[in-house]
């Protein structure tokens, strides 16, 4: 093998040169842990943090805002500025009443985000407290509860919480449990599933063998263990329900049509479009992008931490 | 022997925005034709990546920063993309670790021969199903006709890492790269694969790259081998030398930290530490934090390959001064 | 074999979720507040025609009398009749059917077309600016809700430029589908951003797949490994969430065919409710609910299609 020589490339005693002095050397930034920061390895959970804080902020402090959000809505017309397009004085435009639009919207986000919080709280914790139990005891009860599921996510979720609304009638409480109703079988799904992996798993027979009773094996080592896609999900549940229940008030069937909320003022600017009114429907939506992007960046973010964590 | 492949110091690193690994760094080491050349190391110390480079198989992140890698004589580093590909294959062909995940899942074993077999476009498609059934009865498959309809999930770990060695070998590649090819695998399997390899080796007067980090594997089928460190070959000769003498102190330790044949009593020695981060600046000896007999010098600077043996290299300083040591005291003597 | 047991086993699962939710919707109806014969006459009425149109109706009977009379006339195909638009209503959903459906499908191919290039270039790009691009795009698309996007696109295209109708959706094939269009994209927009996403992280995960690296190792051109191997593996999530996505469209399609005034189920269903008209709303939630369960039945014959590796009947995880 004469060609096995192996070229000793340049003088590795030069290459070295001067690094025996100290030398300020670029690391990245760690913290005390030894790990990188969250924010670090989760930009998007850092953005959406932020823009979930900040609209938690609007709606506790909205005449920070908009000075007369809070004010009631009658006291907001101005029959001398109706109808008048965004200006320097009205960002968003006045509707037909004169009101300002931008000063309603600020004024509806405690309501929306009270809304979109609200119908995902409830279904988050039945719904997965439904699956805990379902993957944990499975047999009889795993089935019904099942087949019960099975009802309700044959009904495609509008149309279900269009027929619930249509019975229990308008109004914030109302819509709130129409929400209820057709959110909860994902965290189910989501719980169940992930209990049935982990119900296998070395730490909870192991917990068995050392004879913990049922519930603190379900709260104490499997809960902890599943929850993070429940978690992740309802992120961005609280955007699908808070557009599941601006479309429902935009649809007439949702609050009544007397309460501030996005998805009416939207609605009721829907007469005014033939006549070139286009900003009394379309401005509040950029506040609900905005909301929708804080949450789903959010959302993405902890998907990233939770599902990276090794 | 005539070499078939000369690699001469090649660099790879991965780069990206925020860090940059030295995966291979100054790799020197060829491949005669026929022979069967070992590249061993532990996990991560860049012998796969090596192994990748030779066809340029890396992810968008991995540049070849140095260095040439020589394929009967032709520069594979400054080839076109469709240079690269015409060769590989035909000329280089590569197996992988896994068997489970290497092949395609969703078609069928014989899509990915004909996949293979269609290049050449004089072959119809009664002489690709021949061709298939006979490479699949070469490496010794049961019922060739039959597999050829199934899916990879209906084949058994050893039957897939005989399939994909099949089909690796369909263009008749001079040279095969082998990457981990029995780690997946049980034991009994191994065995009959390290065998299937060297029967082909000497049926088609193929050379073969062995990557592993299985002594034992490189004992049995190795002419030649490499012992890879931190993305460096520290060690490198004649498949005796380096497993009955070796000279680094990490080949040492590696053969120290194998339970011997016949002694079962005496105690396994484990290298202590981990390898360096590769993604940091090493100054010195990449392996003097875990040497046993590290000195200044081995912290501070990096040692030079010698040749200690007839085509025995190692990068050692320590082996380095017992070479100067020697050679000096020749001199004098020569002197007086 | 085992497929057609699987189907018909699912099938026969399907028939009582099917009967349940029949009763759920005829309950549903019967809890409304309000009255169906004083909403269908109006406040001012004899109160003769009214007790009569009751009877007419049904109403008068006993809960269990109502149901009997309802599935026996269900089981002979008989829906009922909608007394607002004076027709059967399993005629007046057939009519309303094919609007929905067209919409369905337009929404569907729009997705395709739109999304499946775009996560594909933002997956083979990772990281780089096509991709950032592309996910921002499908962030803005999962924060923006469908009824706004609609009435943007309708006063943007629709509304003073005259492009498209803003209303209605014509008279023959040609003008029914250019006012799909708007529709049908609004429909899709939400779907897009979903599908983006998903296409963009398989392809990230199948380009690292070692069957790939086994595939490009073998010489294959990049056409083959882009075509058969990384999509043909990556599109198989892809086909079963945009099955999925089809009933999201059947919810969107409720809220879409109110803005684009298109006749179709969607629209009929609130329709109905406002109205009080029992019979259309009980046939209008049927079709959905039988759309639905056959369309997840679909979903998973067609997720064992494109993977073979998949057991029908089996456990997916």
């Amino acid at each position: 093998m004469t060609s096995l020589e192996l070229k000793l490339g340049a003088d590795p005693a030069k290459e070295n040169e001067g690094l025996d002095k100290p030398k300020k050397k670029k690391t990245p930034k760690i913290t005390k842990s030894g790990k990188p920061s969250v924010w670090r390895r989760s930009p998007s959970l850092l953005v959406g943090a932020i823009m979930v804080v900040f609209i938690f902020f609007v709606a506790a402090f909205p005449t920070l805002f908009a000075e007369n959000a809070e004010k009631p809505m009658t006291a907001l017309m101005d029959f001398t500025a109706m109808l008048k397009p965004p200006t320097a004085e009205h960002w968003f435009g006045t509707d037909n009443y004169g009101r300002d639009i931008y000063t309603m919207v600020i004024g509806a986000t405690r309501l929306d985000l009270l809304i979109g919080l609200g119908s995902v709280a409830l279904p988050f914790v039945v719904g997965s407290f439904l699956g805990l139990i379902c993957g944990y005891y499975g047999g009889k009860l795993d089935s019904i509860i099942m087949r019960i599921l099975d009802v309700f996510v044959a009904f495609p979720f509008m149309v279900l919480a269009i027929a619930i609304v249509a019975i229990i009638g308008n109004g914030i409480m109302n819509l709130l449990i129409a929400m209820w109703i057709v959110s909860w079988p994902p965290y189910t799904r989501l719980v169940r599933s992930e209990v049935l992996v982990a119900k296998n798993s070395e730490y909870v027979q192991a917990a068995k063998t050392l004879g913990y009773s049922d519930i603190t094996i379900i709260f104490r080592h499997i809960l902890p263990n599943v929850i993070s896609s429940s978690v992740v999900y309802a992120a961005s549940d609280v955007v699908m329900c808070i557009m599941t229940a601006a479309s429902m008030s935009f649809l007439g069937l949702g609050v009544d049509a007397a309460t501030l909320e996005w998805g009416s003022i939207i609605s009721s600017g829907k007469t005014y479009i033939m006549g070139g009114y286009w900003w009394i429907s379309t401005m509040p939506g950029l506040i609900m992008i905005f909301v929708g992007l804080g949450f789903s960046l959010f959302g993405d973010g902890l998907n990233d931490l939770l599902r990276t964590k090794d | 022997m005539a070499n078939i492949l000369e690699v001469q110091d090649l660099s790879m690193y991965y780069i990206t925005k925020s860090t940059t690994v030295r995966a291979v760094e100054d790799v020197t080491f060829s491949i005669a034709e026929g022979e069967t050349f070992g590249l061993v190391g532990e996990s991560g110390c860049g012998k796969s990546t090596a192994a990748r480079a030779l066809v340029r198989l890396l992810p968008e992140s991995g540049k070849i920063v140095g260095g040439s890698v020589l394929y009967k004589d032709k520069n594979v580093v400054s080839m076109t993309e469709h240079e690269v590909r015409a060769l590989r294959g035909r000329e280089i062909g590569m197996i992988f670790q896994d068997p489970m995940t290497s092949l395609n899942p969703v078609t069928t074993v014989r899509k990915q021969f004909f996949e293979s077999l269609k290049r050449d476009k004089n072959m119809t498609k009664a002489a690709m199903e021949e061709r298939s059934i006979e490479l699949l009865r070469l490496v010794g498959i049961p019922e060739p006709a039959a597999r050829l309809d199934n899916y990879v999930h209906e084949l058994s770990g050893g039957m897939r890492q005989r399939v994909m060695i099949a089909i690796a070998l369909a263009s008749q590649p001079r040279l095969l790269l082998a990457d981990e090819p029995t780690t997946a695998l049980d034991v009994t399997i191994q065995d009959q694969v390290i065998c299937l390899l060297n029967d082909l080796r000497e049926q088609l007067g193929m050379s073969i790259l062995l990557v592993t980090h299985d002594l034992g594997v490189v004992n049995e089928m190795c002419h030649h081998v490499a012992v890879m460190y931190a993305g460096r070959i520290v060690e490198i000769a004649d498949t005796r030398n380096p497993l009955h003498h070796p000279r680094h102190p990490y080949t040492k330790g590696l053969i120290n930290s194998l339970p011997a044949e016949h002694d079962t009593r005496s105690r396994l020695e484990p290298i202590n530490g981990a390898p360096p981060n590769l993604s940091r600046e090493i100054i010195g000896c990449p392996f003097a934090p875990r040497c046993p007999h590290t000195t200044e010098t081995c912290r501070t600077q990096l040692p030079r390959t010698v040749m200690v043996d007839e085509g025995h290299f190692v990068s050692c300083h320590l082996v380095t001064e017992a070479a100067c040591a020697a050679d000096s005291a020749q001199k004098q003597g020569g002197a007086q | 074999m085992e497929t057609f047991k699987y189907i018909l086993r699912r099938v026969l699962q399907m028939i009582p979720v099917f009967i349940v939710s029949l009763i759920v919707i005829f309950l549903m109806m019967r809890l409304l507040p309000g009255d169906a014969a004083l909403a269908t006459l109006g406040e001012k009425v004899d109160p003769k025609v009214y007790e009569a149109l009751k009877e007419n109706m049904g109403l008068n009977a006993s809960l269990w009398d109502q149901f009997t009379i309802y599935a026996s006339n269900l089981l002979q195909g008989d829906l009922g009749s909608s007394y607002k638009y004076k027709m059967p209503v399993a005629e007046l959903i057939g009519s309303r059917m094919v609007v929905t459906l067209c919409l369905a499908l337009t929404a569907a191919i729009i997705t395709i077309i739109v999304a499946l290039p775009l996560g594909y270039l933002a997956g083979v790009k990772k990281d780089k600016l096509p991709d950032v691009l592309v996910r921002l795009f499908a962030l803005v698309g999962l924060a923006a809700p469908s009824f706004w996007v609609g009435l943007v696109l309708l006063i943007t295209l629709a509304v003073g430029t005259g492009l498209f109708p803003t209303s209605g959706w014509g008279k023959d094939w040609g003008e029914h589908l250019w006012a799909l269009l708007l529709p049908g994209f609004t429909l899709a927009f939400a779907s897009i951003a979903v599908v983006i996403r998903n296409v963009r992280n398989n392809v990230v995960d199948v380009r690292n797949a070692d069957y790939v690296d086994f595939g490009r190792s073998k010489g294959l051109s990049s056409w083959v490994i882009s075509t058969g191997y990384v999509l043909r593996n990556a599109l198989i999530p892809t086909a079963t969430l945009l099955a999925l996505r089809i009933i999201g469209m059947l919810s969107g399609s409720v809220i879409i065919e109110n803005i684009f005034g298109l006749p179709g189920i969607g629209a009929l269903l609130v329709e109905a409710v406002t109205g009080r008209e029992y019979a259309t709303v009980q046939g209008c939630v049927m079709v959905f609910v039988a759309i639905t369960l056959i369309v997840n039945l679909l979903t998973d014959i067609l997720y064992s299609v494109l993977d073979h590796r998949i057991q029908l009947g089996g456990d997916r995880a």
